[in-house]
Parts: C-alpha cells; sequence; structure tokens
C-alpha cells in the first residue's frame, strides 16, 4: 500500500478504534503526535491501538519503547508497519 | 482454587465461589452462585450489572495468573444480553489478549442457564514496578 493512502487508512481506524466520535479523519495532522499534546490520546487508547494494529495488519508492538516510536505521529506509525509488516 | 489465594477481595467483596487458572497466565473460568443473601444482590432477584462487571473483572485478575492487586482500568464493548437470577450459577471466563505497559486486556464473558448474558473487553492495571 502506498504511504499515503496507509496515512488516511490509518486516521481512519484511529477514529473508529478509539470512538473519538468528535474527531475527523481531517482534524488529524499526521506529523502531530498521537499522545499528550497532540491527540490527547492516553495508555489506555495506546493499549487498545496494538491490539487493533496487530489485528489489522499483523505488525506487533511489542513493548513500550517501541510503542513510543510507533505512536509518535501518524507519519512514524505508517512508517514503522511498512517496515514491519509481514 | 479459592479465588483470594489470588485476588486481594474479600467477603463479601468476592464475586466468585471458585475458580480455576485453565491455562497459566492466559484464561481462567469461575463460578458463583447468585443466592438471596449475598451482599450483592441487596434483597432483589438478580445479580445487579454493576456487580456482574465487577465478577468479570475478577475472574480476569485470575486469569492473568498473577497475585495481588491490580486495579480495573477499563471496560470496552460491553453487551448485556441477559440476566443472572437468584438460584442461577453464573459462569465467567477471561481469556488474556494482550499486554502493553501495564495494562492487560482481556475478552471476558459471563453465562447464567448456559446462555451468555454479558461479554466484553475488561481493562485490568498492574503496577508492574511493586
Amino acid at each position: 500500500m502506498e504511504r499515503e493512502g496507509l496515512i488516511e487508512e490509518l486516521k481512519a481506524l484511529i477514529i473508529k478504534s478509539l470512538k473519538l466520535e468528535d474527531v475527523l479523519p481531517a482534524d488529524i495532522e499526521p506529523a502531530d503526535p498521537l499522545f499528550g499534546s497532540g491527540l490527547g490520546l492516553d495508555s489506555i487508547d495506546a493499549l487498545e491501538l496494538v491490539v487493533a494494529l496487530e489485528k489489522k495488519y499483523g505488525i506487533r508492538i511489542p513493548d513500550e519503547d517501541v510503542g513510543k516510536e510507533a505512536f509518535a505521529s501518524v507519519n512514524a506509525l505508517a512508517d514503522y508497519i511498512i517496515k514491519n509488516k509481514p | 482454587m479459592r479465588p483470594y489465594e489470588h485476588l486481594p477481595h474479600r467477603h463479601p467483596f468476592v464475586m466468585l465461589d471458585s475458580a480455576d487458572i485453565t491455562e497459566e497466565g492466559k484464561t481462567a473460568r469461575g463460578i458463583k452462585r447468585i443466592t438471596s443473601n449475598d451482599m450483592a444482590v441487596h434483597g432483589g432477584d438478580s445479580l445487579p450489572q454493576a456487580y456482574l462487571l465487577e465478577a468479570m473483572a475478577q475472574i480476569s485478575g485470575i486469569a492473568s495468573s498473577r497475585k495481588g492487586g491490580s486495579m480495573l482500568a477499563g471496560l470496552r464493548d460491553i453487551r448485556f444480553s441477559g440476566t443472572a437470577y437468584v438460584g442461577d450459577t453464573l459462569e465467567l471466563e477471561s481469556t488474556l489478549e494482550r499486554t502493553f505497559s501495564g495494562l492487560y486486556f482481556f475478552q471476558c464473558k459471563a453465562l447464567s442457564a448456559g446462555s451468555v448474558i454479558a461479554e466484553g473487553g475488561v481493562i485490568l492495571y498492574f503496577d508492574e514496578t511493586a
């Protein structure tokens, strides 16, 4: 899958799996942090995202350190999936 | 096993009469007989849903096979489809799906008279530094 398409797919997956009812895909800036100051996601959201991403893309996010790298932004997440997809 | 061997909960807040770890660190099953003198029933004719969720959290704690306490951090996509009445035996099953950063995500099911009455995701937090 090309990267731009993956980024749009990830925005939709984040909104759906975390039930962000007031957020539209266009509201998510691909370079913004997902946690803290960006979308304001928390550690429980991280767990739910890990479950959703592993189911959909077959990737593995083994621990918090890898999670910090993968969840830095939607761009970082797309790069992580492209690099690690089986 | 006696639930309190794996849980910090004590009477009257133990929502399981007995439990078994069916796969170490992964799955557990337990039962609770619904009786009229149970504190949770409180003079009614059935187990309130809040206590049903607590029972699902407790069986999930046992499924983790970790001794000691955890905190119920979240519930996801819980669906209620029935009621456990006085006289019924509630059966509970929980399977650990994923752990991440001290959080444990379980898929859990509660059955009464052989039918599923509640199911969904339970998230527990274990302090891994403790």
